[in-house]
């Protein structure tokens, strides 16, 4: 019935979430994929053994609702192991698009015999990469990352340390690297079922307030835009925004939670000054997180964030129910620029109080989710939708949506099209089928109206994407994914004084990968994909061969890659995911007269060392200059 | 055979020199509705006139009372009134709907029937007077023509669907429409179906809709179109003879049109 493999592949994350970030990030240049593919490739690296039928291991699925991880949890004590996924798609709440989504990241171990925790777990990652081209556009230096993780059955602990290119390592008003975070989780039994101290994020009912990891908003096609669970969970990413610092306590006591929780964190702003220079207040935040340039180093942690709340929840099977609660408080009040359209609406002032309520209900073929959250200043926002499946092998979800232009909260993440937090009322639908025997299709549809003005857009507007997937795996060796997505938004056109006239954009993209397995230790992958923009006309075409060998006789692993890209122009751009480092991501923007190769190796000399090396190298010619692009990376990972 | 040949030969001939632009007979019932039109192929008391030859499904005789509003504007309002006798072999279905307000209104006016052939194909046809008036010095005008359509059973769950309206654009100067749909019965309570529509002068539009009775009295729809993009949702209930039918379509830029159709069966 089901398709369903976890065997190797060519691309090492084998998961409908590669294929979504390549759209999304081709037609919404907002989006930032680091955090959510960071926590998916940690995943991949630990995967949660479902198998124990421990709530809190299955609760590391964190795209996973709480129905979800209940439902898994109670099968495997009540069933035993399970010992294939075929049986997960036939469990309520599950379908076959949610597991393929987990897939890459459970292991069907049996549970019993196994001591992994009793120690723990502590994993050292170190990675190292540099870019050099001909056109000198990239800052020259190397980024450095080290991540330090430990995982115990009470006592968790990790850090992560990073340097981008160009930032320097100094101890000179600093801590030695330019970004360092890290933090302490004690886990227990009792009342008290975690405190972390250090960074964290948090997730709370459907992300109107909280949500740091916002799955269901990366794509259309995902098998829910429910949010995962409500989570409180330690922060190891090296994205240098949209997380806390401080304490996260969390209590339990049957099926009621409570969740308290104060940070503070320096953050970077652009400031303006009095007539004596001293900053009075701010203009707008900086979340790139680099920091090599005058104006960037001027800007850094300028502006400091306390944040204090409280999470209220509590259920039964059926139904939950939970309330949100936040005051923030910054060192520097807001003052946007008015003078810009799309700045009007944006929160001026130096406190905002937030509270949300959320609602999920129903059981096995029927789910119902809403949230409503307010601002203080500011207005509301609400969020609701359904998810059913009506038969096996169908799965359909609707999503309505109301932000109001003034509703202002600076760690949301709900559903939406696009990026902050207010501005945008919408309805979105998809539709799951298994159409045939290992044929299966998604639809999916997403209209929304922006208001007020926004970026690169003067005036109300309206967005509207639409998808159409259909995959096709008559054997777990070969598959055949053929996808179309339509996007449509309205910008600015003229540059000249005055109002500007208003622009509708479309974008086509059609693509097709094949990816078949026809030796042991040997996957292949070939992607083509077009691309085509109105009104310009600029059309893109890419084609892309992946080659993954796993060599038995030594324990080597070879990745290989070469793509050749023609674009018109930047707007046309096509994205290909890549197989890069542990704990890390690739999705290069390809356009022009592009192509580009890349070699990987991976070496496990011992059994708790990995050691990898990539070099990629990128020829691009737009505008009749040519630019030769180098990259050298290099890791090393030790796990005991 | 020879019924199968001949209606795939009067296809292939009609279809194309078929031109299609905005129908002339407004789509009705608020269960269609709820679907985004996607209809083609899936049989319902209003789905009669959308495609003839789905009168050949229906059974006893049903009379429905509908009103559809575009936009929430009573002046782009329609309400409709029907009825399909279906007690012999050969069903027959009478319609009337008028569009507009008292300063521009239309009144469409059909008769059709259907009838089965072997091999689970059904044709159906349809004769439409269509009357147009306007307030002020623009001329009244009044036409007739008439639309036809097929449906056959390509297996026990899945159904194709026809429909073409006034295929004599050159004669007449009205436009044009032609739609092809397919209906996939899933299990006895859910019900996908895909549909792709051409009208003269207008971009193709595709349509997806989904029905799924929930707890036999209550049904859920939902839908989409492409053109114009817009979302559909809709319930039914039913309560013996009676069935209330609530539809509406969701655009993003024009409103949200709403439907709602009171169908009486009489056994």
């Amino acid at each position: 019935m089901l398709g369903i493999c976890v065997a190797g592949r060519c691309q090492e994350q084998e998961s409908s979430i590669e294929d979504a970030v390549e759209e999304i990030l081709a037609t919404n240049g907002d989006y930032d994929p680091a955090v959510l593919l960071e926590q998916l490739s940690d995943l991949k690296e630990c995967p949660v053994h479902i198998n124990y039928g421990d709530e809190k291991e299955n609760a590391r699925l964190f795209f996973l609702t709480e129905f979800q991880v209940m439902v898994l949890t109670d099968h495997v004590r009540r069933n035993g192991n399970v010992v294939s996924l075929y049986e997960l798609a036939l469990l309520p709440a599950f379908d076959r698009s949610t597991v393929m989504l987990m897939a890459p990241y459970i292991s069907l171990q049996p549970s019993g015999g196994s001591d992994d925790k009793r120690y723990g777990r502590t994993m050292i990652t170190m990675t190292a990469s540099s870019r050099f081209n001909t056109a000198d556009t990239d800052e020259p230096g190397a980024r450095t990352l080290l991540k330090v993780r430990h995982d115990g059955n009470r006592i968790s602990y990790g850090i992560t340390a990073e340097n981008d290119p160009g930032e320097p390592f100094t101890f000179r008003k600093a801590m030695g690297p330019d970004f360092l975070s890290g933090y302490v989780m004690f886990q227990g039994k009792g009342l008290i079922s975690s405190v972390i101290i250090g960074d964290y994020w948090l997730r709370a009912g459907e992300g109107l307030l909280f949500n740091g990891s916002a799955l269901q908003g990366s794509s259309l096609s995902s098998p829910s835009f429910m949010a995962g669970r409500n989570i409180a969970s330690p922060y190891s990413s090296s994205a240098e925004t949209g997380f806390f610092r401080g304490i996260c306590l969390t209590a339990t006591h049957d099926d009621y939670h409570a969740v308290f929780f104060f940070s503070y964190r320096l953050i970077d702003a652009g400031v303006m000054n009095d007539a004596d220079g001293r900053a009075c207040a701010v203009s707008h935040l900086i979340t790139g997180g680099i920091h090599v340039t005058d104006y960037q180093r001027e800007s850094r942690d300028n502006l400091g964030e306390t944040v204090a709340g409280l999470r209220l929840s509590g259920g039964t099977n059926h139904y939950r129910v939970g309330v949100t609660s936040s005051a923030t408080l910054f060192s520097l009040p807001f003052q946007p620029d008015m003078t810009v359209p799309d700045k009007i609406y944006m929160f001026t002032g130096d406190r905002l109080l937030n509270v949300a309520a959320d609602f999920k209900a129903g059981t096995g073929p029927f789910l119902f989710f809403t949230e409503a959250a307010v601002s203080l200043p500011g207005s509301w926002a609400a969020t609701a939708g359904i998810r059913a499946r009506p038969s096996p092998g169908v799965t359909f979800n609707i999503l309505a949506r109301h932000l109001s232009p003034q509703y202002y909260a600076f760690h949301a993440g709900a559903f939406r099209t696009g990026s902050g937090s207010g501005n945008e009322t919408g309805l979105s639908a998809s539709l799951h089928v298994e159409a045939a025997r290992h044929l299966f299709i998604i639809a999916a549809a997403d209209h929304c109206r922006i208001p007020l003005p926004r970026y690169r857009c003067s005036a109300p507007s309206v967005v509207s994407r639409a998808e159409i997937k259909g995959e096709y795996r008559p054997h777990e060796n070969l598959s055949l994914k053929i996808s179309y997505t339509c996007s449509s938004r309205e910008y600015d056109t003229g540059s000249g004084t005055g109002t500007p006239g208003s622009e509708t954009r479309t974008r086509n993209q059609f693509a097709l990968i094949f990816s078949c397995s026809p030796l042991s230790g040997l996957s292949l992958v070939s992607r083509a994909a077009v691309s085509s923009i109105s009104p310009s006309g600029s059309q893109g075409f890419l084609l892309c061969q992946d080659i993954c060998l796993r060599i038995r006789t030594v324990p080597v692993r070879l990745w290989f890659r070469y793509a050749l890209c023609t674009t018109d122009d930047y707007e046309s751009r096509l994205y290909a995911y890549e197989n890069d480092m542990l704990s890390s991501f690739s999705v290069p923007a390809m356009y022009g007269e592009c192509t580009r190769g890349s070699l990987m190796i991976s070496w496990k000399p011992f059994g708790h060392v990995e050691i990898r090396a990539k070099y990629a190298i990128e020829d691009m010619e737009e505008d009749h200059q040519r630019v030769l692009k180098h990259e050298i990376k290099g890791q090393m990972r030790v796990v005991f | 055979m020879l019924r199968w040949n001949a209606v795939l030969f009067l296809y292939f001939v009609i279809a194309p020199v078929l031109r299609a632009g905005e129908p002339l007979y407004i789509p009705h019932g608020a269960a269609e509705a709820g679907m985004a039109y996607a209809v083609t192929a899936t049989p319902g008391h209003w789905s009669c006139f959308n495609n003839q030859a789905l009168m050949t499904s229906a059974s006893g005789v049903t009379v429905s009372a509908a009103i559809e509003t575009r936009f929430l504007m009573p002046a782009l309002s329609s309400k409709g009134l029907s009825a399909v006798i279906a007690h012999g072999r050969v069903p027959l279905g009478v319609t009337a709907v008028h569009y507009g307000n008292a300063d521009y209104y239309r009144i469409m006016t059909g008769l059709g029937s259907a009838v089965s052939l072997s091999g689970g194909v059904s044709l159906g046809v349809q004769a439409d007077y269509i009357t147009e008036r306007a307030s002020g010095d623009y001329r009244d005008v009044s036409h007739l023509t008439f639309e036809a359509g097929m449906v056959c059973a390509l297996s026990s769950s899945v159904t194709l669907g026809l429909h073409i309206f006034n295929p004599l654009t050159a004669l007449n100067s009205l436009p044009s429409s032609i739609d092809a749909g397919l209906q996939w019965e899933r299990t006895e309570e859910l019900l996908l179906t895909l549909s792709c529509s051409k009208t003269t002068s207008e971009p193709v539009s595709i349509q997806c809709g989904m029905s799924w009775d929930v707890a036999g009295h209550l049904t859920l729809r939902s839908g989409y179109m492409t053109s114009p993009s817009s979302f559909a949702l809709g319930l039914g209930w039913e309560t013996g003879p009676l069935k209330t039918d609530l539809g509406f379509i969701v655009n993003s830029i024009t409103g949200v049109t709403s439907a709602l159709t009171f169908i009486w069966t009489i056994k």
